[in-house]
């Protein structure tokens, strides 16, 4: 009997070990490996990529809203921080950051008639100091994500000529 | 030797089955499920208030991550899904359904169908989605889901290549009642079931 518990000692410490291991890694890896699919897909890093309406046959990522316009940043500030900038939308729009392990770390609203642009700079935790207008992430990779409401294709034409000139590029520092 | 032996399978062992346990909690596995502290269910429609904020517990993340990954906080945006009608059966493409709902409290809604590998299904009617914009009376407002389309100009949500499916329902900008009390203030879409492709033995 003394015999068996080492091995079922080792059998709990490994499975408590490996769960919480595979838990914590999880998020992490499905997340780059939606960023390697949209960098394959010809996403740039620190440069906007407007979306194709969403549809079965253009579908990247899961869940995808076919009511909403998506422009999608590959950020990579390793070097220095990223600068965003993006014109308001009359319907409902937002811009939000999600850091490598998916945390939606910052969302702000776009909806409004006057144009804009709305800006703001995207810093890494522990290098940059925090500043209004600057969101501080954990790590130098994640996605900023633009939706736009735009249900039917003319607005998804309207929104994509918007999303255009939303620019996302590395700041001087 | 044979403890050290045993010793070293157990390890691998463990290793193993605490990986499956940690994806099977997670709800990754084919037959869904997992665990959550934040769950909300309104009439059958089910959401998680912790999605998208760094509160979620390790669970909701591995589980958001695979199914709702880029999802925003809740109080930008929240998620609602189902894949049972109201009598509780599986949505499925071979069943035709009604979905019926009133007013939300929130800025913009829509109703999207997924497959069961959280896709937009694998067809080219363009009619995967209602939303307040082009239900018509926001008020009270319904949409035929069948694999065909409607024979009179109904609201349509195509299930064709959708195999078993569910159904989506985001809120977009929610009012805080929603997020405080969402059984009492959530208007939740009904989903009865019309009738079923008849199958042949």
């Amino acid at each position: 009997m003394i015999r068996l518990l080492a091995p079922a000692a080792a059998f709990a410490a490994a499975a408590l070990a490996a769960h919480f291991a595979v838990l914590h890694a999880l998020p992490g890896l499905i997340m780059t490996r939606a960023m390697q699919r949209l960098e394959a897909s010809g996403a740039p890093a620190n440069g906007f990529t407007v979306a194709p309406r969403m549809t079965p046959q253009t579908q990247t990522v899961v869940r995808p809203s076919p009511d909403l316009a998506y422009s999608i940043c590959l950020f990579d500030i390793s070097d220095s921080p990223a600068m965003i900038a993006a014109d308001l939308w009359p319907d409902y729009a937002s811009l939000s950051i999600y850091d490598a392990r998916t945390d939606n770390v910052a969302v702000v609203s776009l909806s409004g008639d006057d144009g804009g642009p709305y800006t703001m700079e995207i810093g890494l935790a522990g290098r940059d100091a925090p500043t209004p207008g600057r969101v501080l992430v954990d790590k130098p990779r994640g996605v900023a994500l633009i939706r736009r409401l735009a249900p039917t294709a003319e607005a998804h034409l309207r929104a994509s000529a918007v999303a255009a000139r939303d620019s996302c590029e590395a700041s001087a520092r | 030797m044979r403890t050290a032996v045993f010793t070293v399978v157990a390890l691998i062992a463990g290793a193993g089955a605490g990986a499956l346990s940690a994806v099977a909690m997670a709800g990754l596995l084919p037959m869904g499920g997992g665990a959550s502290d934040f769950e909300v269910d309104v009439d059958g429609w089910r959401s998680d208030w912790s999605i998208g904020d760094r509160a979620a517990n390790l669970y909701v993340r591995a589980r958001i991550a695979r199914h709702g990954l880029l999802a925003l906080r809740k109080t930008e945006a929240v998620y609602f899904t189902r894949s049972r009608d109201n009598a509780g059966r599986p949505l499925v493409e071979s069943c035709d359904y009604r979905i019926s709902g009133g007013r939300q409290d929130a800025v913009w809604w829509s109703v999207t169908l997924y497959d069961g590998e959280s896709r937009l299904p694998m067809n080219t009617d363009e009619a995967l989605s209602v939303d307040q914009t082009r239900v018509g009376d926001v008020q009270s407002w319904s949409a035929i889901i069948s694999a065909r389309p409607p024979d009179d100009d109904a609201n349509w949500i195509s299930s064709r290549a959708a195999g078993r499916f569910d159904l989506t329902l985001r809120l977009y900008k929610p009012s805080g009642a929603v997020l405080d009390a969402p059984a009492a203030h959530l208007s939740p879409p009904r989903v009865t079931r019309l009738g079923c492709e008849e199958t042949s033995a």
